[in-house]
């Protein structure tokens, strides 16, 4: 068994086909737990948002090609160890993933004020958005 | 809260301090001094400020596009070390203060830009033990 964690996400090149493999890899995760406990805690934040992305933007980065950020609302997540409160109104979290569909961030984010599924500014930041849930 | 999704994989690893950190993955340089939930609050296409849940207060940052960075720049004004092994380049180790000094002379010079560069700098000298702020990279990710 590979110790990557990996599930099933909406194709963001082809969003309306199927579906495709991210992967949560062990070193990041590896890493969350020994430095910053309460990042991977807050990798059930993640895996919602992969498992029920809002939005879907496309071309992250200045310098490479490709990558896509995935966007939603988890119900709640970890200020401190220990420490869960209910995930604020005017944040939106983000997953980052590389064009290997890797994960190598998450974060929570100022909202767009307009859609608070949206990161602030997004407009600017990616070169589009790509998919959009209707629930 | 239910069991974590990843707790069998993370059974037995010790729990440290954190450093600054490069990320292959994302090519970018992750450097956080508090462990705390973050808002990511970003400031240009190279730099992102960790600014805590709780206090807002500067904890960290994310530097992108470290390998293109380097492109630009070259090795010479940011390299403290390097590893070599059979003559050839392992590992490279990068002064965080001066990649930020490249990456701020990259776009305007505007007062918030300088101001976010600041807090950078200034969380990284507040971390007692990597007050030199200095991260490992592969040679093979640059």
């Amino acid at each position: 068994m590979s110790s990557d964690y990996c599930t099933e996400v909406i194709d963001p090149a082809n969003p309306r086909g199927g579906k495709v493999l991210a992967t949560i890899p062990r070193k990041l995760y590896i890493r969350y737990y020994k430095y910053y406990i309460v990042r991977y805690e807050n990798l059930r934040a993640a895996r919602h948002v992969l498992d029920h992305p809002r939005r879907i933007f496309a071309g992250v980065r200045q310098f490479s090609e490709g990558g896509w950020c995935f966007t939603g609302r988890p119900e709640n997540w970890y200020i401190k160890e220990d420490v869960i409160v209910e995930f604020p109104g005017n944040l939106v979290f983000a997953v980052y993933l590389n064009t290997r569909m890797i994960v190598y961030e998450c974060r929570a984010e100022d909202a767009d004020k307009n859609d608070i599924n949206c990161p602030a500014n997004w407009q600017n930041r990616y070169k589009g958005l790509v998919w959009k849930s209707t629930s | 809260m239910e069991k974590h999704f990843l707790s069998e994989f993370v059974e037995g690893e010790e729990r440290l301090e954190p450093g600054p950190w490069y990320n292959p993955d994302g090519d970018c340089i992750i450097y956080q001094i508090a462990d705390e939930a973050i808002i990511a609050d970003r400031i240009d296409n190279v730099l992102t400020i960790y600014r805590s849940a709780i206090t807002e207060k500067a904890i960290g940052y994310q530097i992108k596009g470290v390998g293109a960075l380097m492109g630009i720049f070259g090795l010479d004004g940011m390299l403290v070390e390097s590893t070599e092994d059979e003559q050839e380049i392992k590992e490279v180790g990068i002064s965080l203060y001066r990649l930020l000094l490249a990456a701020y002379e990259q776009g305007p010079k505007t007062i918030g830009r300088r101001r976010a560069y600041a807090d950078a700098f200034e969380s990284s000298a507040s971390h007692p033990r990597t007050g030199s702020a200095e991260v490992r990279i592969p040679s093979m990710s640059l």
